[in-house]
């Protein structure tokens, strides 16, 4: 009778091999509909203004009353100053993302007759225009009047809802992320300066594809020549910063690397963006997160360059770049250290292979030794 | 003595010795197919052709879809005197040519019915030079938005006051009303990650692990889903709609399961792109979530009416919303696409099977122990 069965050891082995690709086929969706919910879900949900940068110019002994009940709230971070022409500067320059200009006429001083104008940026999200928006209207009408409203940085006609610089976000983070993952499938062992000329190459190929894709649809913004290269120029240089986190979560999670970047490049960027819900409308947590995070570094920088005329772009640009440097330093750092003990393991195991070689060899020479004249003898014999 | 000395194997060795994986997975782990390997070019060309291949498709459908949504068709009803709403429908089609499709009626309950109903996506009803806007912003945000704006024109043109009426509003914790659409997405990507991943961990599963790994999915992920999205929104329904929810959701999640299995059938370690295009890239856009049917272009308003999403997101909106108003359309949409998909994957099993067993007509046919004939 032929044994049919495993020995119980090898049965172990085997339900311990089908239960990790079970674990390793169902990671990913789990995880996803996990996290995708309590993260993008609970960045998205409610827009509510947190601590909105509004600035109120005009007279101080009329502003400043009204500053103060705004600043009192959790929705208004405000200031005043009666120096009229920052009321459009500083939307434009994005130190604010609205400002009421409060001007007084009249011949009573104790009856002045209010005019309100309200200085807003469509470009800076939706929901935080129409905050604006409501903010002036609601202050015209305690002060008997009626609000007039300027948008400083108005969306393109092609971009009414202001989603297409997002969709450039999106798609090429895509890409960049893509190229690794695939490349670390089809090529496991490929050394960083393999990786970094795919992300290199991406980098420069993904941001032409997806803007000139989109502008088969969108048109160029009306914007300049220069102004379009400034924006793929960022572009490109945020799509080798998520190729190098790639390449990074692909040195400590190697095939699992995959779900970082869910997390990472994804459900943790995407959000604190301030694409599909603007900073100042996001959860405190969110609002962190935008400070410090690439892709917001990244967004609010094309923001800046298609609508501000390059406004605040600086800052945003430099964020940005921290984390290509940090990046680019700790993969060649974590490159080096994983060489390193591979290349001890590999010396430790050459010798371990060495001494018992000559060991072997030994223990050849002296068996030769000691069966040489029993042998030559045979040989004789024979 | 030998040099025994390791070292690193260099570009051109890793190339002519690492295994074939190409079209392999974005997204589960463990996957490569350690038998084969695969020339320069095929690698060039898996590097190169999968993100293009998702950059292509996205870029094209979303960016087609969503940019800027004006009303084509969007349905409006006007409710009042013949004689002013014939002249105000004149003027709107003068004015908007093809972006209504403008109904007449002489009682304000038949259109406010019209859109409490999902028959119309809003009305306006004209009581002398006064203008009264019924939305429905559960129907779609946009859609609201371009109504309100049509009814406050047409009060600036009477020299009235607009009012707005919602007849099926938002709840307080989604003003926005996309986190429904979040829900559909949760649900599609969940059940075709699932379907990929068994796929992946486990090459040689049968049709029956796959339709079993749909229907494992359809059970737990949106209930995962609505769960988790609970701890934001409220959406202050009953527990029978939420129920109803869960059931359309788990029907669909079992559908886009099922259309994977299809897929991946057909396509082998292709079906992810197949997967994209079929249920990412065709299907978001087109599902009403992101921008409701009214605003889309005349292409996706097509996509709309007969694509598994739409067929899905609209059944749940009417649902949490219309108070299964319109449900039944989208149901049964959303029943043929999961009769379909099934019947196509008992079609390709049996066939598979019948080809199988002509290959081998001396072998018997066996369940192996081994996991990989799941």
């Amino acid at each position: 009778m032929t044994e049919t069965t495993s020995s119980p050891p090898a049965v172990r082995a085997d339900r311990r091999a089908v239960a990790l690709r079970l674990f390793s086929a169902f990671l990913a969706p789990i995880f996803f509909v996990i996290a995708f919910p309590l993260l993008f879900v609970g960045a998205i949900h409610k827009p509510t203004p947190h601590e909105l940068d509004v600035l109120i110019v005009g007279p101080t002994q009329v502003v400043s009353q009204i500053t103060s009940k705004l600043d009192a709230t959790t929705e208004f971070h405000a200031t005043h100053t009666d120096v009229v022409s920052e009321a459009r500067r500083q939307v434009e320059n994005r130190s604010v993302v609205g400002s009421l200009e409060i001007a007084t006429s009249g011949s009573d001083p104790s009856d002045p007759t209010f005019t309100v104008t309200t200085y807003l940026a469509a470009a800076e999200g939706r929901s935080v225009s129409a905050t604006i928006q409501a903010l002036g209207t609601q202050v015209a009408e305690d002060l008997g009047t009626t609000t007039k409203t300027v948008d400083v940085a108005p969306l393109d006609a092609e971009d009414p809802l202001g989603t297409t610089l997002f969709y450039l976000l999106t798609y090429t983070s895509l890409a960049a992320y893509l190229v690794i993952i695939v490349l670390t499938q089809v090529m496991p062992k490929a050394g960083l300066r393999v990786r970094y000329g795919a992300v290199g190459i991406t980098s420069f190929a993904a941001p032409l594809i997806v803007f000139g894709l989109s502008s088969i649809f969108v048109g160029d913004y009306g914007a300049s020549f220069g102004t379009i290269a400034a924006l793929l120029g960022v572009n490109a240089l945020y799509v080798f910063t998520v190729g190098a986190l790639a390449i990074l979560l692909a040195q400590f999670l190697g095939k699992l690397a995959s779900v970082g970047v869910m997390g990472f490049i994804v459900l943790l960027n995407f959000p604190s963006s301030g694409g599909p819900t603007p900073a100042s409308m996001l959860p405190p947590f969110w609002q962190g997160m935008h400070q410090f995070y690439f892709g917001s570094g990244a967004y609010e920088a094309f923001r800046s360059i298609v609508y501000f005329d390059g406004n605040g772009a600086q800052r945003w640009l430099l964020q940005l770049l921290a984390w290509t440097v940090g990046l680019i330093l700790i993969t060649t750092i974590v490159h080096l250290t994983q060489t390193i003990r591979r290349q001890r393991l590999e010396i430790a195991a050459s010798r371990t292979q060495n001494f018992s070689s000559l060991a072997q060899e030994e223990a050849v020479h002296r068996h030769l030794a000691v069966e040489s004249p029993v042998t030559m003898t045979t040989e004789k014999a024979l | 003595m030998t040099d025994t000395t390791p070292t690193r194997p260099t570009l051109r060795e890793d190339l002519s010795t690492m295994p074939e994986n190409h079209l392999d997975v974005v997204v589960a782990p463990g996957s490569i197919d350690e038998n084969r390997a695969a020339s320069l070019r095929t690698r060039i060309t898996a590097i190169i052709s999968m993100p293009l291949f998702f950059l292509l498709a996205f870029t094209i459908c979303y960016v087609s879809a969503a940019h800027a949504p004006v009303p084509h068709d969007l349905a409006l009803t006007l409710a009042g005197p013949r004689t002013v709403t014939s002249e105000l429908a004149d003027a709107i089609n003068d004015k908007a040519p093809g972006a209504f499709d403008i109904t007449q009626t002489t009682t304000s309950a038949t259109a406010r019915d019209a859109v409490a109903q999902r028959d119309a996506v809003g009305a306006l009803l004209i009581d002398g030079t006064d203008v009264t806007t019924i939305v429905a912003s559960g129907g779609g945000a946009l859609a609201v938005q371009t109504v309100t704006t049509a009814g406050q024109q047409v009060a600036a043109e009477l020299g009235g006051n607009a009012t707005v009426e919602n007849v099926a509003p938002l709840p307080s914790d989604d003003p926005g009303g996309s986190i429904l659409f979040l829900f559909l997405v949760i649900c599609t990507v969940g059940a075709f990650l699932a379907v990929t991943g068994i796929t992946q961990a486990f090459p040689k599963a049968r049709a029956r692990a796959m339709v079993l790994t749909a229907a494992g999915a359809a059970a737990i992920v949106p209930v995962i889903g609505f769960s988790l999205i609970s701890v934001y929104v409220d959406y202050e329904v009953s527990f029978g709609t939420v129920a109803a929810l869960l059931g359309i959701g788990m029907l669909y999640t079992f559908t886009i399961g099922l259309i994977a299995t299809v897929l991946t059938l057909l396509l082998g370690q292709a079906a992810i792109l197949g997967e994209i295009l079929v249920l990412v890239a065709l299907n978001f856009p087109s599902a009403g979530g992101s921008v409701p049917e009214s605003m889309l272009p005349p292409f996706w308003q097509v996509v709309h009416s007969i694509w598994v999403g739409s067929a899905g997101f609209e059944a749940m909106r009417g649902v949490m919303f219309f108070d299964g108003n319109q449900v039944a359309p989208w149901l049964l949409q959303l029943v043929i696409w999961t009769v379909a998909a099934l019947l196509l994957t008992l079609l390709i099993a049996f066939s598979r099977r019948k080809r199988d067993r002509r290959a081998t007509p001396d072998t018997v046919l066996e369940l192996s122990a081994s996991p990989a004939a799941l």
